[in-house]
């Protein structure tokens, strides 16, 4: 083998070497992978804590731990779901018991063809509500379906059937994938 | 060298830079005083991030601030580090020191242009100076005016190519290296020149690869410049992709479908979208007649087309300032008739004045 051969596998092994380093390496700390990798958090409060005291509202456009993956930044006064599905994990710090309700307002982008957008709504992986959603707000008032412990996670899922891009119905030149626009929520324990 | 540097098309080149740059001087004095004279700083935009880099170096957390999660890791190091070690030796601020440099960029290019213009195609010195007065008198060529990366790119786009054409590869490898560490768009010629290699000598591409020669070897080091970036990356943020991570998460530049992009901006009730898909399908236009006109070399179309083209995947907003900033589409301007040259060239430099006014007043379409 020549050294100009060698040159050439010495050439291939540097840039398997770097495509190795650039998928492979990750030192960064775990809040940077929950946010950037895994996708798992969306806002940057790195002192956030998903406790959640029930019957609190929180907007849409607030930076919050609880708001898991799926979520734009907010824009305005709500925050876009990143594709189809945006999720909320909270930890009640309060016992919720049967009865309790989640409220949520929520919204899509306009349609210009076909049908309107269906937004269905899961709770603990149960879906709970299944309805058309447009461009006007609309207040949601959905069960709970099981009693949660203090300090359990609650998951919530705002899900739609398909993304669209905000340029492409003119509400502006952003050509990223949205689905629900989510104004504000909160879960209420029974009076 | 030193031959080179005292010769007449040196003084001719720097002349002719100085002139440009005299023109867009002017024309911020003008559009100043016909508002007020508030000489406003023409740092803005990005130029705050360039400057962030340069004074206290790049970001490890992305910025606490509300509905962003942008850091300067965003930008590349080429420009930045440039400005820097002018700082450094200087009592010159970022922004003087980022207009000196983009001022010395400008003269470096226009003397480029005029000793090699036959490498761009140009069939003589008047050709050249035409290319060069249409380049750095349009209206987004403010861009390479201010403390932008524009003019460092275009420089070490131009460097390299005419460098890879004169066979001088060490250059070629060198000034590629900055290319790629200037912008991620920059690793598009290395590309494009490989491809052109590897169809030019299709039929010995294996003896090639075994026994690699200096272009190989050239072309192997340019992408090192933006691969010691995701180094760096790697090691200061613990992300080599954090680059491209906090461009989708801060500036909302994920990757999507170009098409489907392109198409819908048609649709958009946005000035701005409009403006970025008119001036997609108006450059690209240009850059297909400037090839089968064999005016535009195919390496530096792909990548002007893909300096607009990788952005507009995610959103229209400065895909004019990635087309109308970078050289390669204004080399149609030298194939013009002479009358029409005449008039083109005065009225891109009007439009500049234009650009000027709509740069200060933060004008959306210039970002």
């Amino acid at each position: 083998m020549s050294w100009r051969t060698l040159e050439t596998v010495g050439w291939f092994a540097l840039y398997i070497g770097l495509i190795a380093f650039v998928l492979l390496w990750n030192s960064a700390p775990a809040f940077y992978r929950e946010i950037f990798i895994e996708r798992s958090i969306s806002d940057w409060v790195p002192d956030g804590t998903r406790d959640y005291v029930p019957g609190t509202t929180i907007a849409g456009n607030e930076l919050n731990a609880v708001f898991a993956g799926g979520w734009w930044t907010p824009q305005g006064e709500l925050r876009w779901s990143k594709g189809k599905f945006g999720r909320v994990l909270l930890r009640p710090t309060r016992a919720l018991p049967t009865g309790s309700r989640l409220v949520a307002t929520v919204s899509a982008l306009p349609v210009w063809f076909g049908p309107p957008r269906e937004l269905s709504i899961g709770i603990d992986g149960q879906i709970v509500e299944q309805r058309s959603l447009g461009p006007d707000p609309q207040r949601i008032e959905v069960p709970v379906p099981a009693a949660v412990a203090a300090g359990d996670e609650l998951e919530i899922t705002f899900a739609i059937d398909r993304v669209q891009t905000p340029q492409s119905v003119g509400a502006s030149d952003g050509a990223m994938g949205v689905g629900v626009a989510l104004h504000e929520f909160a879960v209420l324990a029974p009076p | 060298m030193l031959a080179a540097l005292r010769s007449s098309t040196f003084v001719k080149a720097f002349a002719l830079a100085g002139a440009c740059l005299a023109f867009f001087a002017l024309a911020y004095v003008f559009v100043e005083l016909i508002s007020g004279g508030n000489w406003r700083d023409l740092c803005d935009w990005d130029c705050k991030w360039y400057q962030s880099i340069a004074e206290r170096g790049y970001d490890v957390d992305p910025r606490a601030r509300p509905y962003d999660l942008q850091a300067n890791y965003a930008f590349y190091p080429a420009f930045p580090l440039a400005v820097s070690a002018i700082m450094a030796v200087t009592p010159l601020s970022f922004s003087q020191a980022g207009m000196l440099l983009s001022g010395l960029f400008s003269g470096l290019f226009c003397w480029l242009v005029l000793v090699f213009y036959r490498e761009l195609r140009l069939p003589d010195e008047r050709a050249a100076i035409v290319f060069l007065l249409a380049f750095l008198l349009s209206p987004f060529s403010l861009a390479n005016h201010i403390p932008y990366t524009e003019m460092l790119f275009n420089l070490a786009a131009l460097a390299t190519f005419v460098a890879w054409r004169r066979e001088q590869y060490v250059a070629a490898a060198l000034c590629g290296f900055v290319l790629t560490a200037t912008r991620l768009t920059g690793v598009v010629l290395p590309i494009a020149l490989l491809l052109e290699l590897l169809i030019r000598e299709r039929w010995r591409i294996g003896p090639m690869l075994l026994r690699p020669d200096a272009r190989m070897r050239a072309l192997a080091v340019m992408p090192l410049g933006l691969a010691s970036f995701m180094v760096y990356l790697g090691l200061h943020v613990g992300d080599p992709l954090a680059n491209v991570r906090v461009q989708e998460f801060g500036w909302d530049h994920g990757f999507n479908n170009p098409l489907l992009s392109l198409a819908t901006a048609f649709f958009a009730n946005s000035a701005l979208a409009a403006a970025g898909a008119g001036t997609i399908i108006g450059v690209t236009t240009l850059l297909v007649l400037g090839i089968r006109a064999g005016r535009i070399p195919i390496p530096l179309a792909a990548l002007a087309f893909f300096s607009y083209a990788i952005p507009a995947t995610s959103r229209m907003m400065s895909v004019p300032r990635y087309a109308l900033a970078i050289f390669p589409v204004y080399l149609v301007a030298a194939m013009l008739p002479k009358p029409l040259q005449r008039v083109l060239i005065p009225l891109l430099a009007l439009l500049q004045i234009v650009a000027v006014h709509l740069w200060l007043t933060h004008h959306l379409v210039l970002v």
